[in-house]
């Protein structure tokens, strides 16, 4: 009798639980499911959701049986991991559904309404307090929400561009020399961050042409283009060229880091929000030269 | 003079170059980390590529031919949109990006050749680009490569005469190939074959002499 109360005691549950149905728990940041989407939402045909017209995981995954293997074990690179794929980017699958407009950042360098006026409350995007611009600014006096050195950070990354990172470094005697002088020679500002350091604001001007006055340092730029079409780029043959002296070199990286990067060459046709030109190289002349 | 004023004066010229030393300059906030930072520096891949001594590459010379272009610096050094944010793998992309290899360098200067052509102007030593096969028996079995690619041979003999000037040369007094009193002889190589005659003759060479004895 003892051996067959032990048995019932420590033997059925374990019995029991072997046959209970693996819970698979969602990775963390995933969108919401057992949620019935919105009626004015359209919905592709290939996404199906489930009896109960809730967004489930086959709406989402085209993965068989997804709901029941365990995060770790789903093959996340197959082309139909999300219905459609692959994508290049996780925001082109969103949009099956979402509308992006809707979801767009507003362009805060676009301070200036039809009329040419501006609302001081976007000055607050990256300012405490509007500046006013009838007085003498000066830049000890400019309180920002964060150092202006990371106030970009927020809507950009660190390296938003090509050669962006290795120019977050702090220039010699002789580059800051050059950049005083350019400032003076080309009635423009190049500022350093509280280090002394490079930064977004150096090379680029951060408000729409037109909010300070074009004939102040700190106003002039270049304004090919409005802020809407931005900086634009035409095809050019040196494209060929300057991919075949890359070609082998990706090849070897992507084939040691198992992501495939491509580079290629577009000459610039339109830039904004530059303190001097670049397409021309205006820009970098102001810190660098070369010894004959 | 007094002992005194004796000392005092070569106290003076013993304290007179430390206090003209010190270097005044317009940026007086950055000069105290200066040093450090300076000293702490990694070399980057173009402080090393500028001190290659087989290398030669001015920036400034280029700048009038890129002017003229409608090109800048970011031919050979974009800025293109970027999203990658693993930072190793940016760095090495980076890099690729920014460092012209051959096949730039030779667009305009092998070619197009818009650019000036010769080795040396760039290629300080000929042996940093000496191809391996290139040794001391070359010069007998050089033609079985030129047949395959000649394509290959012009990057760096880009000027023709490299190869007509013995090819085409027809020189009696130093005899290059042919061994005194092989005039007598040649007939018989000729007929046997005369595509080895051809490598360096052209038809006129031979109808030249044959023509009048007929």
């Amino acid at each position: 009798m003892k051996y067959i109360s032990l048995f019932i005691v420590f033997l059925i549950p374990l019995v029991v639980n072997g046959k209970e149905e693996i819970k698979i728990e969602m990775p963390p940041l995933h969108h919401v499911v057992k949620v019935k989407p919105p009626k004015d939402m359209k919905l592709p045909k290939e996404f199906p959701l489930n009896d109960e017209g809730q967004i489930d995981c086959k709406t989402c995954h085209g993965i068989k049986d997804i709901e029941k293997t365990p995060v770790n074990k789903v093959n996340k690179k197959a082309d139909n991991f999300h219905r459609g794929g692959p994508y290049k980017q996780l925001t082109d699958f969103c949009a099956n559904c979402h509308n992006k407009k809707d979801y767009k950042r507003p362009n805060i360098h676009k301070l200036l309404d039809e009329k040419g006026e501006f609302d001081k409350k976007d000055c607050e995007y990256c300012h405490k307090e509007a500046p006013d611009l009838k007085k003498e600014i000066k830049r000890e006096n400019l309180e920002f929400r964060l150092p202006p050195q990371k106030i970009c950070f927020g809507c950009h990354l660190k390296t938003p561009h090509l050669n962006a990172l290795n120019h977050q470094v702090k220039p010699d005697k002789k580059m800051r020399k050059r950049m005083r002088e350019a400032e003076k020679k080309q009635e423009i500002i190049l500022p350093l961050d509280n280090e002394g350091k490079v930064m977004c604001a150096t090379c680029h001007a951060p408000h729409q042409p037109g909010v300070i006055d074009k004939k102040k340092p700190a106003g002039k730029q270049v304004s090919d283009t409005d802020l809407d079409e931005g900086v634009s780029y035409v095809k050019h043959s040196w494209n060929r060229v300057f991919q075949s002296d890359k070609k082998a070199r990706l090849e070897k990286l992507s084939q040691e880091s198992g992501a495939v990067y491509s580079l290629g060459y577009e000459r610039i046709k339109t830039e904004v929000l530059l303190r001097l030109p670049a397409k021309d190289g205006a820009l970098c002349q102001a810190c660098h030269t070369f010894e004959k | 003079m007094s002992v005194s004023l004796k000392w005092f004066l070569w106290l003076l010229i013993l304290i007179a170059p430390f206090s003209f030393a010190k270097d005044k300059t317009d940026f007086p906030v950055f000069e105290e980390t200066e040093k450090t930072i300076s000293q702490e520096k990694k070399e980057t891949w173009w402080e090393k590529r500028n001190k290659r001594p087989d290398l030669y590459y001015p920036h400034n010379v280029h700048m009038d031919v890129m002017e003229k272009e409608g090109d800048s610096c970011l031919l050979c050094h974009p800025f293109t949109a970027n999203k990658i944010t693993d930072l190793e793998q940016l760095k090495k992309l980076t890099v690729i990006a920014n460092e012209p290899l051959e096949a730039i360098c030779h667009e305009c200067h092998v070619v197009k050749l818009t650019a000036p052509w010769r080795c040396e102007l760039c290629h300080s030593s000929p042996d940093t680009i000496w191809p391996n096969d290139h040794n001391f028996n070359y010069l007998t079995h050089h033609g079985e490569d030129a047949r395959q690619d000649e394509g290959k041979c012009r990057q760096c003999h880009i000027d023709i005469s490299f190869c007509s000037d013995c090819h085409f040369r027809r020189d009696p007094i130093q005899r290059r190939v042919h061994t005194l009193g092989y005039r007598t002889a040649h007939g018989i190589d000729a007929r046997m074959n005369t595509a080895s005659c051809s490598r360096c003759h052209n038809a006129h060479y031979c109808s030249d002499c044959h023509r009048e004895r007929r």
